[in-house]
């Protein structure tokens, strides 16, 4: 007997199309779709305020010396969260930092004093955005930004190594 | 006369696994939209695995990034539990980790579709399209259960610049860059 079996599944979403020529996708219907995400873009603002309290909460956690793992944790997944839905809702820019704030503290248990200001200058940053409203990257004040949250993170990571 | 082809979403079934409330009200508003009628959703894998004892979904949308049990562990669950209800169900993974390995590691798991957060109307209105389109007969080995891999050779995938190769090739375990949602459909693609 084979060691790879092929089994062939019932095709359960033939039921989803009308036809059985090429399909595309309904421009009306997309459109819809689209402007059903812009109709929500108002809640992703209150909800990143929500969590950006969450984020400072933490920050202070952290700067009273009473730094735990979970406090890493909980900033970790609000910024993850921030990362996904940032651009979902029009917000590049937002997505760009709360990637940058999670690359440096993936897998990271523990950090020092830089480190704490590290992500203290990400979530500032992203107050920022969100206070003035920016949409798009940032054009060249983006990226000078992001750069500059590089450079901390690096000199972050450089203050465990050391 | 012919009469032209198009999809319609109303009459199926979509479970939602999202640990976030916003990620789950944003991608309901969106199925809403493309006409989704019966949406349910879950917080967590386990509330999940109990939706599908009684909900029969066409499609499961699922995010990677989850505790206790992440995204991957749940997909491992519903292609290869003993008391899993539907183990061909077609699973869409969101995730914000787009690195080569990682996509890899959810289409091992057994997913069908991967979308990259941030995520789009149009993005995942075309994984339903994938996804309608191009249904895949199921693999049964030693070591995996799922949709045809198409691929058993992790090399260069088909689709994927050559440059990208190198890059991958280089950072190979390590920290590789995200790959964009083109590159991820040409590596998970027939």
């Amino acid at each position: 007997m084979s060691d790879v079996q092929i089994i062939k599944v019932p095709h359960t979403l033939r039921k989803a199309k009308l036809g059985n020529g090429p399909a595309r996708l309904d421009p009306d219907v997309l459109k819809k779709a689209e402007s059903a995400v812009v109709a929500m873009e108002q809640d992703f603002a209150g909800w990143a305020q929500q969590d950006l309290d969450t984020l400072d909460s933490a920050l202070v956690r952290l700067r009273s010396g009473a730094e735990t793992a979970a406090d890493l944790g909980e900033i970790f997944r609000v910024a993850l969260d921030m990362k996904g839905q940032g651009g979902s809702f029009g917000f590049r820019m937002i997505t760009r930092v709360a990637g940058s704030l999670t690359d440096f503290l993936e897998s990271r248990t523990a950090i020092g004093r830089i480190g704490i200001e590290a992500v203290a200058a990400h979530v500032a940053a992203m107050r920022a955005i969100m206070a003035q409203n920016v949409r798009d990257d940032g054009g060249l004040t983006g990226q000078a930004l992001l750069a500059e949250l590089q450079r901390l993170t690096e000199k972050a990571v450089a203050e465990k190594a050391g | 006369m012919s009469i032209e082809s198009r999809y319609v979403l109303d009459n199926i079934n979509v479970l939602v696994l999202d640990d976030n409330r916003h990620m789950r009200t944003l991608v309901q508003s969106i199925l809403h939209a493309l006409g989704v009628k019966n949406i349910r959703e879950a917080s967590d894998a386990a509330e999940a695995f109990k939706e599908l004892m009684h909900f029969h979904a066409d499609v499961i949308i699922v995010d990677w990034h989850m505790e206790p049990l992440d995204g991957i562990d749940f997909v491992k669950l519903v292609r290869t539990a003993k008391d899993s209800p539907n183990p061909y169900v077609p699973i869409i993974m969101l995730s914000g980790y787009t690195e080569y390995r990682r996509v890899v590691a959810a289409r091992d798991a057994g997913v069908n579709e991967f979308l990259a957060k941030p995520i789009s109307a149009k993005a995942l209105y075309q994984r339903f399209a994938s996804i309608i389109e191009n249904p895949r007969p199921f693999i049964r080995t030693k070591l995996y259960f799922g949709p045809d891999r198409r691929r058993q050779n992790l090399g260069a995938p088909r689709g994927i610049p050559e440059r990208r190769k190198d890059e991958i090739d280089r950072t190979a375990g390590g920290e590789d860059e995200g790959l964009s949602q083109d590159e991820i459909n040409a590596l998970l693609a027939d």
